[in-house]
């Protein structure tokens, strides 16, 4: 309704009514319209996903409707899509109950908890700007936001005065002027609540914590200085998840943190050469010892993450017996997790990161055989030796190879999928997007492939003498179902090898990935 | 987007009182609205505390609707803006003589305003010449109010004529009894007696207040001065039963 852009400044200090009307002038008169207090929370998770997106999530209650909480999704001070009449603040995007902000949490967050990572205090007073007939030719709004941040030990409040004017359509020359008398003012554009703002503000800073993408790398820089340092950037990043595990926010903190030590060892064994022997085996079974004890409770969140994917598999008959499966499984859970706190919090653990973390730090030996060789020299050759060894694999493959080869095939498909995202700074981003999106397209049905064969194993595990009849009934009734779907995957292997071998892609990664410069 | 359009051939039976409240009472209820003054008088852009444009561009109404954007201005209220009138619509009638398909430039006019509103409220002045046919040519709706009287009868019947004899669609109209005092009898026998003959009298009626009266004081519709007042819940009433058949 109103074409005409509203102002939000940055001001130093609250300016008193009189001071203001002394400032618009005497064709104007001010009235207070309204004033309201809204206790506001930035929600986000650990991994900064809203931030990230260039959005912020608002969760606010107003402090004379406690109960009406609403939850929104901004940009630029502009809602994109929101949610009233919140008893709680939501934690998990399950929490907000359909449309379609519902639909953004979801793609944003997936498992992740929501957090607090600001609290913002907000006083606000409307005041209209009426003419000689008493008509509102603009509205000023004055803010004070007090902001405290929720997830550092710094408790500090700090204050901010925003002034907000409001043109109605219609009357832009009014506004305009009124803009031009009360600029002294201001300190600087601002908008309402822009987290990075906000965050600024309680010097916390997202891109700090998180690990740069892609990892900064030189190309010129010896293979073996450069692997020990992605290896310390990826343990610290990796470590930055222990106290969610801890605390048990969710399972993203766990999968997280296995998967950064997992890609510490990926690289030890890809470019084993650019240790010595002995270091690297020490290395590996260093982090093999770290992440062993986290297994089982990561098994157990698979299997619980899956619980609405089978239930709808199965037909009502065999519900109660999966519904019992999931309350044992959960209480289990709960054992298996505390252990896992406990041993996370141990001396024993610290110790083994402390040795980790030394060894990481040591000055690279050079003498291992490809330690002194420049990286992107070393990148290019295992990029391109793995891509041609998925081609000779698939090549061998039909209906009718075993799971075996396939599950080969699936394994390299996840080293070279390492690979560039390792070595993904020493190339150009529009090339390691191309190939990695090729890439993928085979990795998802091999994926599943797996996936569904690691389920029914799984599942087989949990059948013993002991069993009830009903739970080893859903069991059974499940494999089968996985079986047809992994039936169903391993016939589309051959498709999507066919494009990932083909000629085209194959000259690519040649001419990407081969040893001599291009000039 | 709706088109409703507050008219009487009949002068001072409540047209602006109505078309002023129920866009105030569309607006409340979430509509986009914009009310365009069409009589010259301008009572219902003085209520709004809206003045007219300086300069005269009633010649150019009925060319673009990209004219009207520019005359239009926020009222104080969220939801409700104003097209206010001005002197020289008293010769809309003229100029729609000179222009081709007359009866269709409001509509198409107005068709302009799709984009940015659920409700434009026309409140029209008391004729019957060019600008009313566009106007019923335009309207989903044309709401009349009529004051229980032999007078005001006679009026509401020569309309319904006036669309049978021109092949206006009857079901357009909607009527509403103004201005009631139903401690008089002949109030009590004229409702009764209409209602009888054109069963689409709406159920609400507006009763004859100085509430009504006082919105030329207050300049403001009579939510905003007198909420608890019978006025107030006929208007609120008159807009859901409105609303409904829209």
């Amino acid at each position: 309704m109103n074409n005409v852009k509203d102002y939000c400044w940055l001001i130093s200090q609250q300016p008193s009514r009189k001071r203001l009307q002394t400032l618009i002038g005497p064709s104007l008169r001010l009235t207070e319209e309204g004033r309201w207090d809204t206790s506001i929370r930035l929600l986000d998770d650990f991994d900064w996903h809203v931030h990230r997106s260039g959005q912020s999530l608002i969760y606010s209650i107003p402090d004379d409707e406690p109960n009406q909480g609403r939850c929104e999704l901004i940009k630029s001070d502009t809602p994109v899509c929101k949610q009233d009449n919140l008893s709680t603040q939501p934690v998990f995007w399950t929490d907000v109950h359909g449309g379609k902000l519902q639909q953004s949490l979801k793609k944003l967050l997936g498992y992740s908890a929501l957090i607090p990572v600001l609290q913002v205090d907000e006083q606000r007073t409307l005041l209209a700007c009426r003419d000689e007939e008493q008509k509102i030719q603009l509205r000023l709004e004055l803010i004070k936001q007090t902001v405290s941040s929720q997830i550092s030990a710094d408790a500090t409040q700090h204050d901010r005065v925003l002034l907000r004017i409001l043109p109605l359509r219609g009357y832009d020359k009014e506004a305009t002027r009124v803009a031009e008398s009360l600029r002294r003012l201001r300190q600087k554009d601002a908008e309402l609540l822009n987290t990075g703002e906000l965050l600024a503000l309680c010097k916390i800073e997202p891109e700090a914590e998180l690990l740069p993408s892609p990892l900064p790398l030189d190309p010129r820089e010896p293979t073996g200085v450069a692997l020990l340092a992605t290896a310390r950037l990826l343990l610290q990043q990796a470590r930055r998840y222990e106290q969610g595990v801890i605390d048990d926010t969710d399972t993203e903190y766990l999968h997280q943190y296995r998967v950064n030590v997992r890609r510490i060892r990926s690289l030890l064994s890809l470019l084993k050469q650019a240790v010595p022997d002995q270091e690297g085996r020490e290395l590996r079974q260093g982090l093999a010892k770290l992440v062993r004890p986290t297994n089982a409770l990561r098994d157990m969140d698979v299997f619980l993450l899956q619980q609405s994917f089978y239930a709808d598999m199965l037909p009502q008959p065999f519900q109660p017996g999966l519904d019992a499966l999931f309350r044992e499984t959960e209480q289990r859970r709960q054992q298996v997790q505390q252990e896992l706190a406990a041993y996370l919090s141990s001396e024993v653990y610290q110790q083994e990161c402390r040795w980790l973390d030394t060894q990481l730090k040591k000055p690279a030996d050079l003498c291992a055989p490809l330690a002194a060789v420049p990286l992107r020299q070393v990148a290019s050759s295992k990029i391109l030796k793995t891509y041609k060894r998925i081609c000779k694999l698939g090549g061998g493959i039909t209906d009718t190879t075993p799971d075996e080869q396939v599950h080969d095939l699936r394994l390299d498909c996840k080293k070279l999928r390492y690979l560039l995202d390792f070595f993904a700074a020493l190339y150009p981003q529009e090339q390691i997007s191309r190939h990695t999106k090729a890439l993928k397209g085979l990795q998802t049905i091999l994926g599943d492939f797996n996936d569904y064969a690691v389920q029914q194993a799984a599942l087989l595990e949990q059948v013993n003498a002991q069993t009830e009849p009903d739970q080893a009934a859903a069991i059974h009734g499940l494999v089968a179902l996985l079986y047809q779907k992994q039936l169903t995957a391993r016939s589309q292997v051959m498709q999507a090898l066919q494009t990932f071998a083909g000629d085209t892609l194959r000259a690519d990664f040649k001419a990407a990935y081969s040893l001599k410069e291009k000039k | 987007m709706k088109i409703l359009a507050i008219y009487s051939m009949k002068g001072g039976v409540g047209k602006t009182a109505a078309s002023v409240n129920l866009a105030y009472w569309a607006a409340a209820s979430g509509l986009k609205t914009l009310l365009i003054d069409l009589d010259p008088q301008g009572a219902s852009s003085f209520y709004f505390r809206v003045k007219p444009a300086k300069k005269d561009w009633g010649q150019r109404f009925f060319k673009a609707y990209e004219n009207l954007l520019k005359q239009i201005r926020a009222s104080d209220y969220d939801n409700l803006d104003v097209i206010p009138a001005h002197l020289s619509f008293r010769n809309f009638d003229v100029v729609l003589h000179n222009l081709q398909k007359r009866n269709k430039r409001l509509k198409k006019v107005l068709q302009g305003m799709r984009k940015e509103y659920d409700l434009v409220v026309l409140d029209c002045p008391p004729s019957l010449g060019n600008l009313s046919e566009a106007v019923f040519t335009a309207a989903d709706r044309l709401l009349v109010p009529v004051i229980p009287t032999t007078l005001s009868e006679r009026t509401f019947n020569q309309l319904l004529a006036f669309f049978a004899r021109e092949s206006y669609s009857q079901e357009k109209i909607l009527a509403f009894f103004s201005m009631v005092q139903n401690q008089k009898n002949m109030h009590k026998g004229i409702q009764d007696t209409m209602r009888q003959a054109w069963p689409d009298f709406l159920a609400s009626g507006i009763p004859f207040s100085v509430d009504v009266e006082n919105m030329g004081e207050y300049r403001a519709p009579v939510d905003q001065f007198a909420r608890s007042k019978p006025a107030n819940a006929a208007y609120q009433s008159l807009w859901q039963e409105v609303q409904n058949r829209l």
